[in-house]
């Protein structure tokens, strides 16, 4: 269940008088919830993906392709389906929820996966069915994508069409506010929440890719001088939420086995996001032009960011405003376990009442700084029906604000709502991949990496500050092969995340080395001291008992992981870089032409039906699981068979259960 | 001392010590640790009385089962056809790590020699039987769920089933064959994978250590290895690995000068 949809969200002006008055009941309801859960121990490790998916409607006679702004008849339908299956009884295969863009929505398994590691392929089949569903009711000419469209923003980019009114909230000049989700009003209220708060226009300047034809200096002429103004030469210019939010991405979050675990493992992935995130690069277009960036990250952080001018340093202090060094969407400040607190090394801004208050009830300072630490953003989207809750009932005041914090890493209390979800840990800097394959290898490297840092205690913890570095460089062209991350050089334990406080204190981890590493030395190891987080794996399930059928499956996901790192088969943003650049049509300026665009997403549409087979970007082997094969589980109605997990939550959402919307 | 047993402990505290040199092959693996733990002999636990039960300890034991949470699997290696070894074996592992039971035992016999016929596998397949013979009477006494056997071909799993009280749950093969896996099928027997070369080296493994090792340089020729027992504890709720450890045991032998 994600966050109610009913209600009346409140203006930016209407919020203002309660923000207090939120910040300080959230904290009542974190620290309430903490004190009912830090015993907790919840012995299952249950994991979900999230996957994000645009619509697309192809115009085959004039080789036009554009986003279908159904999804919220296309949810409706959907949404009948569930509950039909919830009244028989039956389980449902996946839940699908809204997303910002008008032709987004966004699938999650129908039960979390469950700790089988003969059930690996199950992610992918449950993937393939999620497809399979939306598909019947899509009409003939539309298509379901887990890409980011590449003409978001482009002329014409919306079917049906869809007019930039005149004095809209965004102010945008390519993005029409009617092509922003209608399904609930949520999401313009958040936006122009965003906005009101900010005092003035969203928008991002994305590096152009110069090509030989390309304008030197590239700069785009508006008809109105604030666009002028805010555009960069040798930069594409995006100017609306939609140009970020409404790209896709995919999300994995894990049940840990107590709250200490999920602290440590918080902190354990954190430098392994900037790692994924250049492993997974898959946009390299925006507005139709090809980028000298292949992520999202930057892009939607500075299309969510509602710092004013005086808290970004760009104007004198006014309103008790305090500077906030970073957007609301960007990489974590801190680390929250105790004995990673030598490697926080960034000054942390902190809501001070909340901080106050946080450890005057029992929680220890590293947990209350990072509570306290998210809590200095304001609250966006508040419902009047809902302003009085009971703290002992409710968490949606924490939740607004902790759901409103986009991170590579997000820390997830148990719901008050679900006594059988626990503590979990969320790792949302995995850009999305084209087909289900491919999703699912990431997801599952990024479980049994999970595994093997927990198996044996290891450590890779840097700097904080070298995450963040990290995560700037990750977004880079070709980042996976030219660039180099902060990275222990060799395999380094740290102190079981049993351990007490105290000891932990005095004894961390030290032997360790930081050095600057390629992805491929990084995955793959370097000959020397580091043996590559994909042989640590396989060494791992070495001694994993599992049969050869599964092991067959799950080396192939390791196998796409080891040459995606090694370039021996290429990301999706090099594969969609390297279309544009050798159709036909290009001109060699940069600009992805509609036909160009048409073209490929055609390609990318029977790429991910398994009706053509790329090996530039899959690799030679065949894939792991055959869509026929999941079409007649689906039919012969074996539907448990989709679906492992050791017990039905009754379609309880796992993995989205707060009003995130990315 | 006539006889003792050698217990690495949990090796899996040492997988930072093994840097690069961390490989599939779990031999190479066991000889980098062996060749950490032996470099000082003097500082070990040395449990059991003169001549009975002697088992030298390379680590503290510190592993703890909860028998709720963890499952454990034995791979036992056997130098010789010797029934003997497979109580000797699961005792010496229940001891060790302070449980009554075990979930898995698969038994790697010894290898064919290279050259066979008729006659040879008639006896290997006697004496096979008489090995799994001793096993069925562990499953019987509830000291073990699960046996299984690593290794065996088509022919010697038909017969294995033919003649036995209590077929293989498990077969624990290096390669996959679509004829095996479909026998396997046909027969409710699990098919895993396993990346121990064959023979497992334990002999050779000692035999290096010791011709650079000072201390040690006496024991090989006087000392030999009869099984080498590996114990995976495993947490399948969470898919986590809690311990990995080897027992050995080694018999005295007389030397011809």
């Amino acid at each position: 269940m994600g966050l109610l949809t009913l209600g009346t969200p409140l203006t930016w002006s209407e919020t203002i008088p309660y923000i207090d008055y939120i910040k300080e009941h959230g904290i009542d309801q974190f620290i309430n919830l903490y004190c009912r859960y830090k015993n907790r121990e919840d012995a299952q490790l249950k994991w979900g993906d999230e996957i994000e998916y645009s619509i697309v409607k192809f115009d085959h006679a004039n080789k036009k392709v554009r986003v279908s702004l159904h999804s919220d008849e296309i949810l409706t339908q959907l949404d009948k389906q569930i509950s039909e299956n919830k009244k028989n009884h039956k389980e449902n295969l996946s839940l699908w929820a809204p997303e910002f863009g008008g032709y987004m929505i966004e699938g999650t398994p129908g039960a979390p996966y469950g700790s089988s590691l003969e059930c690996i392929d199950v992610v992918e089949k449950n993937m393939i069915a999620r497809r399979n569903e939306v598909r019947k009711v899509l009409s003939n000419d539309e298509a379901l994508l887990s890409i980011t469209f590449p003409s978001i923003g482009a002329p014409d980019f919306t079917s049906p069409p869809v007019k930039i009114k005149a004095g809209q909230a965004s102010e945008s000049i390519f993005f029409s506010d009617d092509a922003v989700n209608y399904h609930n009003k949520r999401y313009i209220t958040l936006m122009s929440n965003v906005l009101q708060r900010r005092g003035e226009r969203l928008y991002s300047n994305v590096p152009i890719f110069k090509d030989k034809n390309t304008l030197s200096p590239f700069k785009e002429h508006f008809s109105d001088e604030e666009s002028n103004k805010n555009s960069i030469p040798d930069h594409i210019y995006v100017d609306h939420m939609g140009f970020g939010v409404g790209m896709c991405c995919l999300q994995v979050t894990f049940q840990t086995v107590n709250v200490n675990e999920a602290r440590w493992l918080y902190d354990q992935l954190t430098p392994i996001t900037p790692i994924m995130l250049a492993l997974s690069a898959s946009t390299p277009i925006f507005r139709s032009y090809l980028a000298d960036v292949d992520s999202r990250w930057d892009v939607i952080a500075d299309l969510c960011d509602d710092r004013t001018p005086d808290e970004k340093g760009e104007a004198p202090l006014k309103d008790n405003h305090v500077i906030i060094n970073k957007r609301r969407y960007d990489s974590t400040d801190c680390y929250i376990h105790p004995s990673s607190a030598e490697f926080n090394d960034i000054p942390l801004e902190l809501d001070k009442k909340s901080y106050e208050k946080l450890i005057k009830n029992g929680i220890d300072e590293h947990l209350a700084r990072h509570i306290a630490h998210i809590f200095i953003r304001d609250p966006l989207q508040v419902y009047r029906e809902r302003l009085e809750q009971d703290v002992t009932t409710s968490m949606e005041h924490f939740e607004t604000i902790q759901s409103s914090n986009w991170c590579n890493m997000r820390f997830k209390p148990p719901p008050i709502e679900s006594p059988e979800i626990g503590w979990r840990v969320e790792f949302r800097a995995t850009e999305i991949q084209l087909t289900d394959f491919e999703n699912a290898a990431y997801c599952c490297f990024l479980v049994l990496l999970s595994r093997v840092l927990v198996s044996y205690n290891l450590s890779f913890l840097i700097p904080i500050s070298q995450v963040t570095e990290n995560i700037k460089r990750a977004q880079k062209r070709d980042a996976v092969h030219n660039q180099k991350f902060y990275f222990r050089n060799k395999l380094t334990k740290c102190l079981s995340s049993d351990e007490n406080v105290q000891q932990v204190k005095n004894g961390n981890c030290h032997g360790y080395e930081i050095d600057e590493m390629s992805i491929n030395e990084i995955i793959n190891g370097d000959g020397k001291e580091f043996v590559g987080l994909v042989p640590l794996i396989r060494q791992f399930l070495d001694g994993a008992n599992i049969d050869v059928e599964s092991l067959f499956k799950i080396n192939r996901y390791l196998d796409l992981i080891q040459d995606r790192a090694s370039g021996k088969i290429f990301t999706l943003a090099h594969w969609m870089r390297d279309f544009v650049r050798s159709h036909p049509e290009y001109q060699y300026d940069s600009h992805v032409g509609d036909t160009i665009v048409y073209d490929m997403i055609k390609t990318m549409n029977e790429i991910t039906q398994g009706k053509k087979h790329d090996e530039s970007l899959l690799g030679k082997a065949p894939p792991v699981v055959k869509p026929k094969e999941v079409e007649n589980a689906a039919k012969k109605e074996q539907r448990p068979k989709l679906l492992c997990y050791e017990d039905a939550l009754n379609g309880q959402k796992f993995a989205n259960l707060e009003a995130e919307f990315h | 001392m006539n006889t003792f047993r050698f217990h690495t402990g949990d090796i899996d505290s040492y997988i930072a010590s093994l840097g690069s040199r961390l490989d599939e092959d779990p031999s190479h693996e066991l000889e980098q640790i062996l060749k950490i733990q032996l470099k000082d002999f003097q500082e070990y636990h040395i449990e059991g009385h003169e001549n009975s039960d002697i088992c030298i300890n390379a680590q503290k034991n510190n592993i703890k089962i909860h028998r709720d949470k963890h499952v454990v699997t034995l791979k036992l290696f056997l130098e010789n056809f010797e029934p003997s070894y497979i109580r000797e074996a699961i005792n010496a592992t229940l001891k060790e790590l302070g449980t009554d039971f075990l979930e898995h035992i698969i038994i790697s016999f010894p290898p064919k020699v290279k050259r066979v016929d008729e006659v040879y596998l008639a006896e290997r397949h006697k004496k096979i039987l008489k090995v799994w013979q001793e096993a069925e009477k562990l499953v019987d006494e509830n000291i073990v769920m699960l046996i299984g056997v690593a290794d065996l071909s088509i022919h010697e799993l038909h017969k294995l089933i033919e003649h036995a009280k209590i077929s293989p749950s498990i077969d624990q093969v290096h390669q996959y064959d679509d004829d095996l896996k479909k026998f396997a099928d046909e027969n409710s027997i699990e098919l895993l994978f396993h990346s121990d070369p064959i023979p497992f080296p334990t002999k050779q493994i000692f035999k290096d250590i010791c011709d650079t090792n000072e201390c040690l340089h006496l024991f090989e020729p006087i000392f030999i290895p009869r099984w080498t027992a590996r114990y995976v504890i495993w947490a399948p709720c969470r898919i986590i690995l809690e311990g990995k450890g080897y027992i050995f045991k080694f018999d005295k032998v007389e030397i011809e000068d």
